[in-house]
């Protein structure tokens, strides 16, 4: 408990389970650009059209499309709003050590915010 | 939270997906970067698996490089003579009167996006990296 400062780490709004909305499983969501759990590839518009591939549930790189190679996919989870990869699925991309390294990597600890 | 806009991918910070020294080549770490420079290694497609067939397979078009994957070809000269496009010493292109030989034989790589010669396999390259006017 603190004091009150009118900040939105302490407000808070109550919704009814039969009134709260379901989180959607398909469609695009417009906000954030992203079809909802259809797997994509994201391509680089550099001369090679190299795909982002992610390593050994770790490190992501640019590689040379190969057919369903799903480490090579991604797919956009609405319920936590992140862009988590299609091989190891409860891992999604972030940048490295919560933002104080500049590469993006693939992590398990994703929660409800991240850099 | 990453958002796709534009060609951008890019989080509520406004740090925007990167490729690491803006080198296309591979296995290049992708990183972050805070500096919207809007070139092409900060630009990224969506493309959605369902929709997209993959890279052309030998005797398809490549339609951005408008070759046909892996098929021989000649290139022929508009000069009067019609003199072929050939190599010599293994590396030097000319252009030579046609000879049925495989220097003067080439076809387009999908792999490298490159055309290569059907003699030893190498792919046409500007001499010195590009820093002179030699093929």
């Amino acid at each position: 408990m603190n004091k009150r400062n009118g900040g939105a780490n302490q407000r808070w709004k109550v919704v009814y389970v039969d009134k709260a909305a379901k989180t959607e499983t398909k469609g695009l969501n417009e906000e954030f650009g992203f079809f909802i759990n259809r797997p994509f590839y994201i391509r680089s518009r550099m001369p090679m059209e190299r795909v982002m591939e992610v390593h050994g549930a770790a490190w992501t790189r640019l590689n040379r499309w190969r057919k369903n190679v799903k480490s090579q996919q991604f797919y956009f989870d609405e319920k936590t709003k992140t862009v988590r990869s299609n091989h190891w699925k409860n891992y999604a991309i972030a940048i490295y050590s919560n933002g104080g390294h500049p590469y993006i990597s693939a992590t398990s600890g994703v929660n409800s915010r991240w850099w | 939270m990453f958002r796709y806009e534009g060609s951008a991918i890019k989080n509520e910070h406004g740090k925007i997906l990167s490729v690491q020294g803006a080198i296309d080549g591979e296995s290049r770490h992708i990183q972050c970067t805070e500096t919207d420079q809007q070139k092409p290694h900060q630009q990224w497609e969506v493309v959605y698996a369902d929709e997209w067939k993959g890279e052309p397979t030998k005797g398809e078009m490549n339609e951005k490089y408008g070759m046909i994957v892996e098929r021989p070809f000649y290139i022929v000269s508009a000069l009067a003579a019609g003199r072929y496009l050939d190599v010599i010493n293994n590396r030097n292109m000319v252009i030579k009167t046609p000879n049925g030989r495989s220097t003067q034989v080439w076809y387009f790589d999908q792999r490298t996006l490159t055309i290569k010669t059907k003699l030893n396999n190498q792919s046409w390259d500007i001499k010195s990296a590009g820093k002179t006017s030699n093929l």
